[in-house]
C-alpha cells in the first residue's frame, strides 16, 4: 500500500505538467492541422475540432513519458534514492508510469464517450 | 537476519578498475567506519551493495537471504546518499509515514528539531535541517542496516551531536556503515574502522595507520 501511495505521489510531478501541455495541444488542433496540409489530406473526414481527444491522448503519452525523463533523469536525479529506499526500481518506475498514463487516457475517453 | 556479509565486489569504469575483489562482514549492532580518499570508491561500494548500480560483480547477503537487486533490499538495507534525495513536493510527515512505522514514525516527528517542521515540504527545510530529516529516516527505517553517506556533511557542531548520538542509540536494532570525510567524528562513533585503498579494503586500528594509507598527512 506505502509503495502505491509512493507511486502516486512519484506520478503527480510528472501529472501536473503533461495534463497542462496536452490540454493545450488538444485546443491547438484546429491550428495546427491548417499547418499540416499532407496529414489534413488524408483525414479529409476529419474536420479539426475546439478541443480533439485524438491529439489529447497522443501528447499525453508523450509528454508524460518527456516529463518523467526530464524531470527525474535529468532535474532531479536524486529524489530516485527516496524511492529505491521503498523497494522501487527505476525500471517499475519507468513501468508504473505506462500504466498511470493509459488508466488516465482510457478513463479520459470513457468519459469523452460517454459525455459528449 | 543479524549479519550482512558483502563478497567478491569488483567494479570498473572502463579501464579503471574502482574495486578489486571486496570483501565485508557487518553484524548488528556493529558500526563500520569507511575511510578512504576522494575517489577511491566509498560511494560506489555502497551503491553496488544497496543495489542501485550494477556491479561487474558481487555477493550480497543478509542472514540467508541473498541480495541481488533494489527489490530484494526492501525492509533489509537502506541508503542515505551523499546529496539530498527527498522529494520537495511531498509534505514531511508523508515522507516520514512512507518510509516508517508507527514507532519509528512517532519518536523521528518527536524529535525537537523535526517537530516544528511536519507540516513543510522538505525545500523549506536549510540544507543542514533537511541533512539531518535524511539521517534520522535512514537511522529510522524499517531495515536491518543502514549505509550512510557523508552524514556529517553541512551540519552544524550541535546537530553532528545528535547524530552520533542517534546512531549509536540504534545500533541495537541494526548495523550501520557510514562514510565521511570527518574522520574524527567517524573514530568517536565506529566500532570498526577500514579504509578503501587501491580498490581493496584495509584494516584501521589506530590514527597512525591513516597515515600509513596515505589518509592524512603525517604532520597531524
Amino acid at each position: 500500500m506505502k509503495q502505491f501511495k509512493a507511486v502516486l505521489f512519484f506520478y503527480v510531478k510528472i501529472l501536473i505538467p503533461t495534463v497542462i501541455i496536452s490540454t493545450l495541444f488538444a485546443f491547438s488542433d484546429r491550428y495546427v492541422s491548417g499547418l499540416m496540409p499532407v496529414a489534413s489530406q488524408i483525414s479529409t473526414q476529419i474536420k479539426p475540432e475546439l478541443f480533439s481527444l485524438r491529439l489529447f491522448v497522443i501528447s499525453f503519452y508523450c509528454f508524460a513519458l518527456l516529463f518523467h525523463y526530464i524531470v527525474y533523469e535529468v532535474r532531479y536525479k536524486n529524489e530516485y534514492y527516496f524511492y529505491y529506499n521503498l523497494g522501487l526500481s527505476k525500471l517499475s518506475l519507468w513501468v508504473s508510469n505506462l500504466i498511470l498514463t493509459s488508466i488516465i487516457t482510457t478513463i479520459t475517453v470513457v468519459l469523452w464517450i460517454i459525455f459528449i | 537476519m543479524d549479519n550482512l556479509h558483502i563478497d567478491s565486489v569488483l567494479k570498473s569504469y572502463g579501464h579503471n578498475q574502482i574495486l578489486t575483489d571486496i570483501f565485508l562482514s557487518v553484524e548488528k549492532g556493529e558500526i563500520i567506519g569507511l575511510l578512504g580518499r576522494n575517489g577511491s570508491g566509498k560511494s560506489t561500494l555502497l551503491k553496488l551493495v544497496f543495489g542501485s548500480i550494477v556491479a561487474d560483480r558481487k555477493f550480497v547477503k543478509v542472514g540467508d537471504k541473498r541480495i541481488n537487486n533494489l527489490a530484494e533490499s526492501i525492509n533489509v538495507i537502506s541508503y542515505l546518499p551523499q546529496h539530498h534525495f527527498l522529494p520537495n513536493h511531498i509534505k514531511i510527515k508523508t515522507i516520514v509515514d512512507l518510509m516508517c512505522n508507527e514507532k519509528q514514525k512517532n519518536i523521528i516527528l518527536s524529535n525537537e528539531l523535526i517537530k516544528p517542521h511536519i507540516n513543510k515540504k522538505s525545500n523549506q527545510l536549510s540544507v543542514g535541517e533537511r541533512r539531518f530529516l535524511e539521517i534520522m529516516l535512514c537511522a529510522f527505517s524499517k531495515s536491518t542496516f543502514s549505509l550512510i553517506d557523508e552524514p556529517f556533511n553541512g551540519l552544524a557542531p550541535k546537530y553532528k551531536e545528535e547524530v552520533k548520538d542517534i546512531i549509536k542509540s540504534q545500533i541495537k536494532e541494526k548495523g550501520f556503515i557510514v562514510t565521511d570525510h570527518d574522520y574524527r567524528n567517524i573514530m568517536d562513533i565506529a566500532t570498526r574502522i577500514i579504509i578503501l585503498y587501491d580498490g581493496g579494503i584495509k584494516k584501521i586500528e589506530k590514527t597512525e595507520d591513516l597515515i600509513y594509507w596515505g589518509y592524512i598527512p603525517d604532520n597531524m
